[in-house]
């Protein structure tokens, strides 16, 4: 082991460093790029690219990742396509960690709260933009973990590489160690000098983690030690939670306690008594008492222009002998309001069907 | 001679020491030693490049000529071709002198691609290598994926631990029950499977194999203990004991029928026709015996260069 400083700093063995950042690299980006196309055809209700997506990850999720790499760099040949050992090499590695970063995609789309996707599309969101907006950015919250954990496990991969004559530390630690007989110094320095680049992968996670971190104010002043592994994010002490209905229960935004007797003390402007909505079979709602007092704004989001804009009508204009205004009002599928600040409003008697009401102030109503 | 320039060319630090002043002249003149053989070998290469032969040969086998040619090796086998431990960015060793003697009398230069020992000649196959010289024997199986041109006879060592404490004593029934350390696609894979009746016959067990896929890896083997023995060329065999003088020994040599070979690809005929000549001329001229000499490689048994191809 006297040699293991001489080979931690040996420039021959820092040089396969570069390579094997760049066989990881390649496989990362290509496998990302491939994997973005796979979630897609995965979540595609075309049967036939769905089924073609699907083959693909069996395939290359199923063979082991050094048949493919030698499968691209000695067999591609016989082909006509004869690919240098470094693009042999992240093109294998790309192709294979492509339906693992397409599964990660996967499931974190799927794993965003649908109730998400239909607020997004309540508010008349184009795929794009509920994609851009409302999906991705919860998405890629969550995929960090299983993005780090894909990147060390590439950056691993890479080592099969050596297998195609690609110069990267793993061939170049052996071929030392061949040559000097020095096993154990060589591999050693080049067992560390692995740990230093997966470790520096683990400390990118835990900065994007904290960066994409909802709770991270809290955590200021916290400096470095916020990253240490017993480290949790502080949670505050009591969430409030509004009745509404018996059953029902939403978190409310905290309110001053004077602030909420003024309310309850004004004039009533929406009242809903026992609404039930069903959607097919299904109930989506039942028994949902809300009473809203005057003055106050309760942002009602809705898809159809036409039903927003009669509402936004009745608000800007406040007729005398009218109820009293309101910014807008909740609405439900063809039912009109008990009371409603927003008539002789025409609501839309057939709801459309992605009609959907979304109350993001339902705090302050009070259970009737 | 050579192992003791290397033994003070390593430790510079020690010549500039004031104290050792001899060993600083000594060192000096070594080192002038070394650098004059050096002047040697790339005259030797000069003078190879302007024979008549060579230039002859550079005349009939225009499409060789400045080109870069790549030599697929396996470099775990000190003395054929490993790494410079002094200068890990290049290859050094017979088998690396032998492709430039090649190149120099061909003009082409090389390049050296590195892969598993069973991946030589799928390398080959595929284009991704012009030529194959890496202490390989030229055996008809594998004449059937490549043409060979020989260099040299085979020799086998047989590797164990050190007092050959399972008495081992060459492929033969001594190797009933024991563990063989080999490479995927060795020639003596075959051989000691062939134990396993001869050993059943003989109420023994067959020997068992592992399979690795360098040299590395089988003296490994064979230093922990996994392995009993490693068989393969004498020379490599003697690399090792010497790098261990105190836990390997080399049991005997052994004689194969076989030959090492050059190998090129089936479809390149010139280039195993330009190499037959220019290794005949290469060991008229002496210059093989002399690489084998300065590599240690004394067992090697030069041979004259014959073809060793299969449909």
């Amino acid at each position: 082991m006297d040699l293991f400083f001489h080979y931690l700093t040996l420039g021959y063995l820092l040089h396969g460093i570069v390579l094997t950042l760049q066989v990881t690299v390649l496989g990362l980006v290509g496998g990302l790029g491939v994997g973005i196309v796979l979630a897609a055809m995965q979540l595609s209700r075309q049967p036939l690219v769905s089924a073609m997506a699907r083959t693909y990850a069996v395939i290359f999720r199923g063979t082991p990742l050094i048949l493919q790499m030698v499968f691209v760099y000695d067999a591609l040949p016989h082909f006509g396509i004869r690919l240098s050992a470094m693009a042999s090499a992240g093109i294998a590695l790309a192709a294979n960690e492509a339906p693992f970063i397409a599964e990660i995609l996967r499931a974190g789309i799927l794993g965003v709260d649908r109730g998400q996707v239909a607020a997004g599309q309540a508010l008349g969101m184009s795929s794009f933009v509920l994609m851009r907006r409302i999906v991705a950015p919860q998405a890629i919250r969550t995929m960090i973990p299983a993005f780090g954990n894909e990147t060390v496990n590439a950056l691993k991969n890479s080592s099969l590489a050596s297998f195609i004559s690609v110069q990267e530390l793993t061939l170049r630690s052996t071929q030392l160690a061949s040559s000097t007989f020095d096993f154990f110094s060589i591999f050693f320095a080049s067992g560390l000098l692995y740990l230093i680049l997966t470790g520096s992968v683990a400390a990118l996670q835990l900065v994007s983690e904290r960066a994409l971190d909802l709770d991270r104010p809290r955590l200021i002043g916290a400096g470095w030690r916020a990253f240490l592994p017993w480290r949790r994010t502080p949670v505050s002490a009591e969430v409030p939670m509004a009745n509404v209905g018996e059953s029902t229960a939403v978190p409310a935004v905290e309110m001053p306690r004077a602030r909420a007797a003024d309310i309850a003390q004004g004039p009533i402007a929406v009242e809903i008594q026992e609404l039930t909505k069903s959607y097919g079979a299904r109930e989506v709602f039942g028994d949902l008492n809300l009473r809203v007092r005057g003055e106050k704004s309760l942002p009602c989001w809705g898809p159809a222009a036409r039903a927003r804009a009669p509402c936004f009508a009745a608000s800007t204009a406040s007729r005398p002998g009218m109820p009293a205004p309101c910014s807008s009002a909740v609405i439900a599928w063809g039912i009109p309001p008990v009371a409603s600040c927003c008539h002789p409003a025409p609501w839309p008697t057939s709801a459309s069907r992605s009609a959907w009401a979304w109350c993001s102030s339902i705090s302050i109503c009070s259970p009737t | 001679m050579l192992s003791t320039i290397e033994r003070f060319s390593a430790h510079p630090s020690q010549a500039t020491s004031p104290s050792r002043g001899w060993r600083h002249w000594m060192v000096v003149s070594l080192l002038g030693v070394a650098a004059w053989m050096a002047h040697l070998g790339s005259a030797q290469a000069a003078d190879l490049a302007d024979s008549k032969v060579c230039q002859a040969l550079q005349a009939k086998y225009p499409q060789f000529k400045g080109k870069t040619l790549v030599d697929a090796i396996n470099p775990h086998t000190p003395g054929y071709e490993a790494l410079d431990p002094k200068d890990p960015n290049r290859y050094i060793g017979f088998d690396i002198d032998l492709a430039e003697a090649l190149g120099s009398c061909l003009g082409f230069s090389l390049k050296y691609t590195p892969v598993a020992f069973a991946a030589l000649l799928p390398t080959l196959q595929s284009g991704q290598a012009d030529l194959v010289i890496s202490d390989i024997y030229a055996t008809k199986e594998r004449a059937k994926a490549a043409d060979f041109i020989t260099y040299s006879k085979v020799f086998d060592g047989v590797l164990v631990a050190k007092g050959n404490p399972k008495k081992i004593n060459g492929i033969n029934l001594s190797m009933c029950g024991t563990t063989a350390a080999e490479n995927t696609g060795f020639v003596e894979v075959p051989l000691v499977q062939n134990l396993a009746e001869p050993c059943k016959a003989a109420g023994k067990p067959a020997p068992q194999l592992q399979l690795y896929d360098n040299n590395a890896s089988c003296i490994q083997a064979v230093l922990a203990g996994r392995a009993d023995t490693y068989i393969n060329d004498v020379n490599t065999v003697d690399q090792a004991v010497k790098a261990y003088p105190d836990k390997l020994s080399k049991a005997l040599a052994v004689t194969l029928p076989y030959h090492i070979g050059i190998g090129v690809s089936k479809s390149n005929p010139a280039l195993r026709d330009a190499i037959v000549a220019a290794l005949g001329e290469i060991q008229k001229s002496g210059i093989q015996p002399a690489m084998m000499k300065k590599w240690g490689l004394d067992q090697g048994a030069i041979e004259p260069p014959t073809i060793i191809t299969d449909k």
